[in-house]
């Protein structure tokens, strides 16, 4: 469960835009769906990890391509149209040195200045960009570079397990209308391996980081204010991705849920009824004056998981720039509990949207 | 100590007892110097801080990609996925006209979503995307008379359209308006606008970390092989360079000026020591050194310089508006449009005027100053030694002035630096050097010459009158050798334009021979990159009232550092009446043959006087690859601009340069076919195009005038010069009756009439006019053959034909000697009234 606001924001709405609708039934293949669908109004791909370079200094990374389109008008089809829009961001914590280094991007396709194409093999936005390597259409293996003038990060990631598909029937309901929902696949267990540069100084890095891919047409229901995401990596080998769709009138949604993904790969999906997501100490934002839950206790009551979530630094909140996109909480975070009553531990990331206002739908 | 301070008030004091001639020297300089002065400034303004308006938008960019006939966009894909700290910014660039107040401003596209070095350019508050996709946005400079929220037309290329401003536009910091007016709209709309679909015209490169040129090789290797890659804004500095010849010229002129000041303060100093002589004689016999005597009239020369220089820097800050003004259209007219100018006076221009009008004080004071040091008191107080001395080596001078014009000859056959022509001014002021020396002898042959015509003529006093001056030939000298001076500027800048002019004329004749020209409607310049539809072309082709259509593309190209012009034309059509006048190679049915076969190109006279081009040689043009060799098969006569200029044939240019769009079109009817008829059916038939149809006589017509706005800078200067002479000439007489007084005191007692006396003054204005017209007339002559066979051919690269503006000429010189006679009526009257008792009784 990913930014759906901010597709929606950079879009116009365009009376009986012809776009799919994200349905149940849908089959993926790959490599094919691991590029883009612009016959989608809104996809992103999402990288995330926690790195560590080989004295044990700690860093969250987290490198996100957006694509808003519509339906192509008739002339649409010129090289600068701006029926296609490209965000991306950019963001390193430095955990021990208490500070984030966030940087956003926006593009039209142009004449190659963003997209995300089979033939290329790439997902990119201006030089930021993902490129599929190496390894089979399920497990690939991928380079990873972000940049500016500040800090870059270049990663090979080295898929341990294959996609994994949430939901159920090649979809995640968001909600209970028609459409109301994603075609969402993770990459949740890559090994992560290379060079941070962080204002002059090189690290050498590595640990594990995740991939999200989820696009769709309809945007969030209009009853939501906003969501909690996380997505752990725990040290015995298990993932799990959780999601709660915060209600307007208070609480989580029923359509909020997750998947477990089992050390072998295997997987299957968590019911709202299966999980039980508890905010702790609060954050303030200087910024926006919103307050974000910077520590969690999580239960998957059907796993006998118990955790405590807390975040590596807690001034994780992304302002976007150019104002074009949401403000959200994004970083990283450690989990430590039990798992049936033995010790477990993990890291992962952690996103909250809504906590400034209700993420808003259909304006531009 | 006191000494001195005496000295110095015997000085201030004899200053002070002749305010009048005082305040003429006083006014040459200052004069002078504001000629220096509203010349630097105005070219500081126009030319120094010359931008093209084209870098408006540079901001912060280290790096500049270009491609003759535009950067394929594609490229901008490529380079921004370059893994580097580098972010890349495209242009697209134009001139439109805003038909609501007429005005040609510079439209840009930019990428107003994904541009991130934009801020650092100019600010905007960027539109919503519904707007920004469908609303056609457009946000301009403030003073342009739109209003936000309103829609205006634009005439772009050979069309109208319609835009909505979206907004104003600030500068990089959003606290001020820009300097150049413009308009800025989506790279996307731009394109559409400008019909440069696929193209960018430029890609600015920007670096934070200062990295770009270690970067360049990498940039490099992403481009299409055509493309160049320069340091941002070096198109201003070509065209700063092509500009700094121009400059040099000006300033040379400028300088003159001052010359004809030194003269005047010359003449001033000197008379003061030969009236003192006795005085000095007394205060050297009681034991002034004659260290002091120097130093004191070294300090007279000192107060008329500082009085001249202050009140010359006032007066050409003063001068300097309006001079700006005339260069601002020079330059545009010459270069491109420019950024409007802006004067600003800096320390360096305040010293410029101090070091001109102090400097050249001290130096004509010096002269002088050293012969009153130099006389032993004894001989210091006997009378008129120094006109003896004057007398006797006149004849020495005269070699001297043989060695200089022999020397001066010589120094015009050395080359230009970077294209300034500093030897053929240093001959310029060798020549004035030479015609200098030999005046004391020239004018003491004329007088005598002059004599008994002069007794027939106008009786005795005008003999007297003459034989004074003869007396007195050193003084007489200088005041001849300043008028001549300043009359040989006006002579020889006259002689000059009117030449280049007639030239220019003469060549138009030959060049000029269609019966229409067609061009975008609003299109101004060379650099202005206005183009229209090669349909029109073909819809004026097809009527039947035409016979012949010859259509002209020019694209703006930088060729060895400098902006140039490549223009095609088609060859096919030329054959056999083509116009071009080959000035070195084959002739001219042989180039065209050769040029429809491809690989070569003419070059013009000022193209291959710029860059050291021959006829047979190759030269290299970013084409294709990123040097493609090109066979230079002649070398042709152009007076269009004085940026250099290639000629090819079209065709054989297209799959490099495939915009099929034309720059203009000339027209030739069908035998027999009335123009105003065939004007009326081309018209009708490009209807829908926003062109413009010229009648020949009306494209020579607006060729001549912008030749006149580009010369009128250059008249102004030579009018100052000649005011300063004016100036001067009025002091030297007054300076020459004061000094006089005792003889003409003598001659009224002895008999003369009040008449006769002014009769004699005005004989000696009269003649001291004559001779500085014929000297000026000589001097003025050589200095046009200098301006022309060296100073201009470097400077410019334009051969031009010997002319004699005679009419022109004839009326000058007339002015300058109507204006001698009128500035020797006031020493005539103050002349005749004197009391004659009185001055010999003072004597």
């Amino acid at each position: 469960m990913r930014l759906v606001g901010l597709a929606i924001a950079l879009l116009a709405a365009t009376p009986g835009a012809p776009l799919d609708q994200a349905l149940p039934g849908y089959e993926f293949r790959f490599p094919r769906d691991h590029f883009e669908h612009r016959s989608f109004g809104a996809e992103w791909w999402y990288y995330t990890g926690n790195l560590a370079d080989a004295d044990g200094r700690e860093f969250g990374f987290e490198v996100t391509f957006f694509r808003a389109g519509r339906d192509a008008v008739p002339g649409s089809t010129k090289v600068w149209g701006l029926d296609q829009l490209y965000v991306a961001h950019f963001a390193i914590t430095d955990i021990d040195g208490g500070r984030l280094h966030f940087r956003e991007r926006l593009n039209r396709a142009g004449p190659g200045l963003a997209g995300a194409s089979e033939g290329g093999g790439v997902i990119w936005n201006g030089n930021w960009s993902a490129t599929f390597l190496s390894g089979t259409p399920t497990k690939p293996v991928q380079r990873l570079w972000a940049g500016d003038a500040h800090a870059s990060l270049e990663l090979r990631l080295e898929a341990a397990k294959p996609v994994v598909i949430h939901g159920r029937d090649g979809v995640a309901r968001k909600a209970g209308g028609v459409g109301q929902a994603s075609h969402y696949a993770s990459l949740t267990r890559m090994r992560a391996t290379g060079e941070l540069v962080l204002d002059g100084d090189t690290f050498e890095v590595s640990g594990l980081a995740w991939m999200d891919h989820e696009f769709f047409t309809e945007g969030l229901a209009d009853d939501l204010q906003g969501w909690d995401w996380m997505s752990v990596q725990l040290d015995d080998g298990t993932d799990v991705m959780l999601y709660g769709l915060r209600l307007k009138s208070g609480g989580h949604s029923p359509f909020s849920g997750g998947t477990l993904v089992q050390p072998d790969g295997s997987s299957f999906a968590l019911r709202a009824e299966d999980i039980d997501l508890q905010p702790g100490r609060e954050w303030v934002s200087q910024a926006t004056g919103a307050s974000y839950p910077v520590e969690w206790r999580v239960q998957i009551h059907s796993l006998g998981v118990e955790l405590d979530v807390l975040a590596r630094h807690d001034a994780q909140e992304l302002v976007s720039e150019s104002g074009r996109t949401p403000v959200y909480w994004e970083g990283p975070v450690r989990y430590t509990g039990r798992r049936r009553g033995r010790p477990v531990r993990g890291a992962g990331y952690l996103e909250m949207t809504g906590y400034d206002r209700p993420v808003e739908m259909g304006a531009e | 100590m006191h000494r001195v301070l005496l000295l110095g008030r015997l000085i201030v004091r004899a200053l002070l007892l002749e305010p009048w001639r005082s305040l003429l020297t006083v006014a040459c300089v200052s004069v002078g110097v504001a000629v220096i002065i509203a010349i630097d400034l105005a070219g500081e303004a126009a030319a120094g801080s010359f931008r093209s308006s084209m870098e408006s938008l540079q901001g912060d960019a280290s790096l500049e990609i270009s491609q003759l006939g535009g950067v394929p966009e594609t490229a901008l894909g490529d380079l921004a996925r370059l893994e580097a700290p580098l972010r890349f910014s495209a242009r697209v660039e134009g001139f439109v006209t805003v038909l609501a107040n007429g005005e040609r401003v510079p439209l840009f596209g930019v990428d107003l979503l994904g541009d991130e070095t934009l801020e650092s350019a100019v600010t905007l508050e960027v539109a919503d995307l519904t707007t920004l996709r469908e609303g056609r946005p457009a946000w301009v400079s403030n003073g342009m008379g739109l209003a936000p929220g309103r829609q205006f037309q634009i005439a772009v290329n050979d069309r109208v359209e319609t835009l909505f401003m979206q907004g104003l536009l600030a500068d990089a910091g959003g606290s001020g308006g820009l300097r150049t007016r413009m308009i800025v709209v989506d790279v996307a709309l731009a394109q559409s606008l400008l019909d440069r679909e696929g193209t960018v015209d430029r890609i600015y490169v920007h670096s934070e970390a200062d990295a770009a040129e270690q970067w360049r090789p990498r940039i490099e290797a992403l481009l299409p092989p055509a493309a160049q890659v320069s340091a941002a804004g070096s198109r201003s500095r070509e065209y700063r360079r092509l500009l700094n010849s121009f400059r040099w010229n000006l300033r040379i002129i400028s300088y003159i000026a001052l010359i004809v000041g030194a003269f005047l303060i010359y003449n001033s100093v000197s008379v003061r020591v030969v009236r003192r002589r006795p005085l000095i004689g007394v205060a050297r016999a009681i034991g002034m050194t004659s260290a002091m005597v120097r130093a004191g009239f070294l300090f007279e020369g000192l107060v008329f310089g500082l009085l001249g220089t202050l009140l010359g820097l006032v007066l050409g800050r003063v001068l300097a508006v309006g001079a700006v003004a005339l260069m601002g259209r020079t330059v545009e007219s010459l270069y491109a449009s420019a950024a409007p100018p802006e004067l600003a006076v800096r320390p360096e221009t305040i010293a410029l005027a101090v070091c001109a009008g102090l400097g050249v004080s001290l130096l004509s004071a010096w002269w002088p100053a050293r012969q009153a040091a130099s006389v032993p008191p004894t001989e210091a107080m006997a009378k008129g030694g120094i006109e003896h001395e004057a007398a006797r080596s006149s004849g020495r001078w005269a070699a001297w002035s043989c060695g200089c014009v022999v020397a001066s000859g010589l120094l015009c056959l050395l080359p230009a630096v970077d294209r300034v022509p500093f030897a053929g001014f240093a001959a310029a002021v060798g020549l004035i050097a030479a015609c200098t020396m030999i005046i004391p002898l020239a004018a003491r042959k004329a007088l005598r010459a002059l004599t008994a015509p002069l007794l027939a003529l106008i009786g005795v006093a005008g003999m007297i009158g003459s034989k004074i001056l003869e007396e007195s030939i050193g003084r007489t000298s200088v005041i001849v050798a300043a008028l001549a001076t300043a009359t040989a500027m006006t002579v020889s800048v006259a002689v000059m334009v009117g030449s280049l002019r007639e030239t220019v004329m003469v060549w138009m004749d030959g060049r000029l021979q269609a019966d229409l020209y067609v061009q975008p409607e609003l299109a101004s310049g060379e650099a202005d990159g206005s183009t229209m539809a090669e349909e029109a072309a073909a819809k004026i082709s097809a009527l039947p009232e035409v016979a012949l259509i010859d259509p002209i593309r020019r694209y703006s190209i930088r060729h060895g550092g400098l902006p140039a012009t490549l223009a095609l034309v088609d060859f096919g059509v030329q054959r056999g009446r083509s116009t071009i006048r080959i000035l070195d190679g084959p002739g001219i049915d042989k180039v065209s043959a050769r040029m429809l076969s491809g690989g070569c190109v003419i070059a013009s006279e000022p193209f291959a006087n710029k860059h050291g081009v021959g006829a047979g040689d190759t030269i290299n043009l970013p084409l294709g690859k990123r040097s493609e060799e090109f066979e230079v098969v002649a070398i042709f006569h152009d007076y269009s601009s004085e940026r250099g200029q290639l000629l090819g044939h079209r065709d054989a240019f297209l799959p490099y340069l495939p915009d099929r769009r034309l720059t203009g079109v000339a027209v030739y009817l069908a035998p027999g076919t009335d123009i105003e008829a065939g004007r009326l059916q081309v018209n009708r038939a490009v209807g829908e195009y926003r062109l413009r149809v010229l009648r020949n006589r009306e494209l020579r017509e607006l060729a001549t005038a912008s030749f006149d706005r580009t010369f009128a800078i250059t008249d102004a200067i030579g009018a100052v010069a000649l005011l300063v002479a004016i100036l001067g000439m009025a002091g030297a007489l007054l300076t020459l009756v004061v000094d006089r007084r005792a003889e003409l005191g003598l001659l009224r007692t002895l008999g003369a009439t009040k008449r006769q006396v002014r009769q004699l003054v005005l004989t000696q204005a009269g003649l001291l006019g004559l001779m500085s017209n014929a000297g000026g007339v000589v001097l003025g002559g050589a200095l046009a053959v200098v301006l022309i066979k060296v100073i201009n051919k470097q400077s410019f690269g334009w051969t031009i034909q010997f002319y004699w503006p005679v009419g022109l000429l004839l009326s000058a010189l007339t002015a300058i000697f109507a204006a001698s006679l009128a500035a020797g009526l006031y020493p005539a009257r103050a002349a005749a009234a004197q009391h004659p008792i009185h001055v010999l009784h003072e004597e």
